[in-house]
């Protein structure tokens, strides 16, 4: 693995067991911070906020931010972290330092959300000028989330900042992590299930997937981030892959299960979509896949039988939080 | 699926110089029938060229089926079938129309499939005429739709084609208006016609000024490809501080913009829209 050395973005992990333990790592690192005139955000659950800012004797510059805003998806995420960049950038900041907790949830399916985005965000913030700690609860954590947090961090911080040598390519960690089985309600009776040989198409297979997440009682942002979805992965297969291009779409308890399968063999990139492609860098790179994530749950490839499959996981009921990008 | 009607458009009422981007033979004749009958039902004149082994039959019965007396109108001069030597006479269409009007009519309408001219013209001869064919648009009481077969655009073919008329553009999904200060856009814009979205925007921010008005309140989708052409087609205009406003977006439309950070760029402004 060759070591981002050169990069300005430094992310970190902190393990930690007690107060004290993280007060010790982390007051100094933002303290260091405060006094070089950068800016330095917490970005931790509420008790974990006040007592880091009560470290820091509730220095006014400290910027202290709910998680709320920031963790719906991993690509959610990285978007929201890459928007927090642009304020602070724009208004001026040498160097933004960031303590955060990621939210793992409760269930093995969210950790395995949460890792992914703590190996991609090693990609998608590379280009800022950012000090990241993500601080990890030791007597609260999973063995898992933990053993994956020492790969997924190029820097450890304890008493300073070092390299970790354990720290292994998100490409790696994405791959261990890629989903292989069929999702539960692809067992059932697919509501759509059309073939595409033209763009030609497009505009009728939108059409039908929005009346069919409707029909499922998707929520009108849900049917059109999943049309919006739907669509750049079909353009992509019929652009891209072999023709027919297969799209199914299937009702789950909570969710929609829609699949992309054509006759070709795919593309093998765990951070495909993940890379971000925004503003002036669609002048060289097709936005399509990062535009796929940021509309979707879950975005899974993968090959079977039939050929390159794409699986899109959408929620029928708008986030709690507020939607990566705004609603409008 | 959101479709624009003839009529529901902006600037439906003008006509002016239209380019149909034809992608069969029955979405031509569509689009060449209903523009035909708007001018037969305002008295204007109809004047009508084909090349060799022209289908003008078809036209007739497609008419006919929408309640046009064909042989009347062609009695009566207000429908007329040229053949191309006369349609494109060598001291030009002027002529043609100065003939029109002396004979009453308020208006003239002509309209050519461009494979057929390009049978007694060369394809510069062809391009100096549709530069023509824009002025008499403009500045006399005409309208002209010249037929592309759309799977024959591409490349320089489609840039010079959509140059001439870049507030007239009739393809199957997307639709140009004239605006002032830009474009107003209707329809839909995906892989399958990011092409021709691409160099209406090149033509636009061709015309010298600095400031580009696109008005997306009739587009009703956009994706991850036409994004990319609003930042490419527009970037070398707004690296030498050209602006582009991008008025009344509806919703959905804007979310795709805005998840492709199209509000973030330099020159770039989101205005306006319902919530």
């Amino acid at each position: 693995m060759t070591f981002p050395a050169d990069s300005p973005y430094r992310h970190h992990a902190l393990f930690y067991a007690s107060p004290q333990e993280l007060l010790t790592a982390a007051v100094p690192f933002l303290r260091t911070g405060l006094d070089a005139d950068e800016v330095a955000v917490l970005v931790c659950r509420d008790e974990v906020n006040e007592l880091l800012a009560g470290g820091l004797a509730a220095d006014p510059r400290l910027v202290i931010l709910s998680p709320g805003r920031f963790y719906t998806t991993a690509a959610g995420a990285v978007a929201g972290f890459r928007e927090l960049m642009r304020e602070h950038v724009a208004a001026g900041a040498r160097r933004v330092r960031i303590i955060c907790e990621v939210a793992f949830g409760a269930e093995p399916e969210e950790w395995a959300e949460w890792t992914r985005f703590e190996a991609v965000v090693n990609v998608a913030l590379a280009e800022y000028s950012l000090w990241n700690v993500c601080a990890y609860d030791t007597t609260l954590l999973p063995d898992q989330v933990l053993t994956d947090a020492s790969q997924n961090h190029p820097y450890l911080l304890d008493f300073e900042s070092r390299p970790n040598d354990r720290y292994a390519a998100p490409e790696q960690m994405l791959r261990d992590l890629a989903a292989h089985e069929p999702d539960p309600a692809q067992a059932g009776t697919p509501l759509l299930d059309v073939a595409l040989t033209s763009l030609s198409q497009l505009a009728v297979l939108r059409e039908q997937v929005r009346l069919t997440a409707a029909d499922a009682g998707a929520s009108d942002w849900r049917q059109n981030d999943l049309m919006i979805a739907v669509n750049e992965v079909a353009t992509n297969g019929l652009r891209h892959g072999r023709p027919p291009v297969r799209v199914r779409l299937w009702p789950g308890p909570d969710r929609l299960v829609c699949t992309v399968t054509d006759r070709g063999q795919g593309f093998d990139d765990p951070l495909a979509g993940y890379r971000p492609a925004t503003g002036e860098a669609l002048r060289r790179t097709s936005g399509g896949l990062w535009l796929t994530r940021q509309c979707c749950d879950r975005v899974d490839t993968m090959l079977t039988p039939e050929g390159f499959t794409v699986r899109l996981v959408q929620s029928l009921t708008d986030p709690d939080l507020p939607y990566p990008g705004g609603l409008v | 699926m959101p479709r624009v009607g003839e009529d529901s458009s902006p600037g439906s009422e003008w006509d002016g110089h239209v380019l149909l981007l034809h992608a069969s033979e029955s979405e031509r004749l569509s689009s060449l029938t209903a523009w035909a009958r708007r001018g037969l039902d305002r008295g204007e004149k109809v004047i009508y060229t084909e090349g060799p082994g022209g289908q003008h039959q078809w036209l007739y019965r497609v008419l006919d089926v929408h309640g046009v007396d064909v042989a009347e109108a062609m009695r009566d001069g207000r429908l007329e079938i040229l053949p191309l030597a006369e349609f494109y006479p060598p001291d030009g269409q002027d002529r043609v129309i100065d003939r029109a009007l002396a004979e009453g009519f308020p208006a003239v309408r002509m309209s050519a499939e461009v494979t057929a001219a390009l049978t007694v013209l060369s394809p510069e001869q062809y391009l100096d005429i549709e530069r023509n064919t824009d002025r008499l648009c403009r500045t006399r009481p005409v309208s002209a739709m010249c037929q592309y077969a759309r799977p024959d655009s591409i490349g320089t073919r489609l840039r010079d084609s959509v140059t001439v008329h870049v507030t007239g553009v009739r393809e199957s999904q997307l639709r140009t208006h004239p605006l002032r200060d830009g474009v107003a856009l209707s329809g839909e814009v995906d892989l399958s016609n990011a092409d021709v979205f691409a160099e209406v925007l090149r033509a636009a921010v061709s015309t010298g000024s600095d400031v580009l008005c696109l008005d997306l309140a009739m587009l009703h989708f956009v994706d991850a490809a036409a994004c990319r052409q609003l930042v490419e087609a527009t970037g070398d205009f707004r690296d030498s501080g050209g602006r582009v406003l991008l008025v009344a977006a509806q919703p959905g439309v804007k979310r795709t913009m805005r998840l492709l950070g199209v509000h973030e760029l330099p020159g770039v402004t989101i205005v306006g829209g319902r919530p």
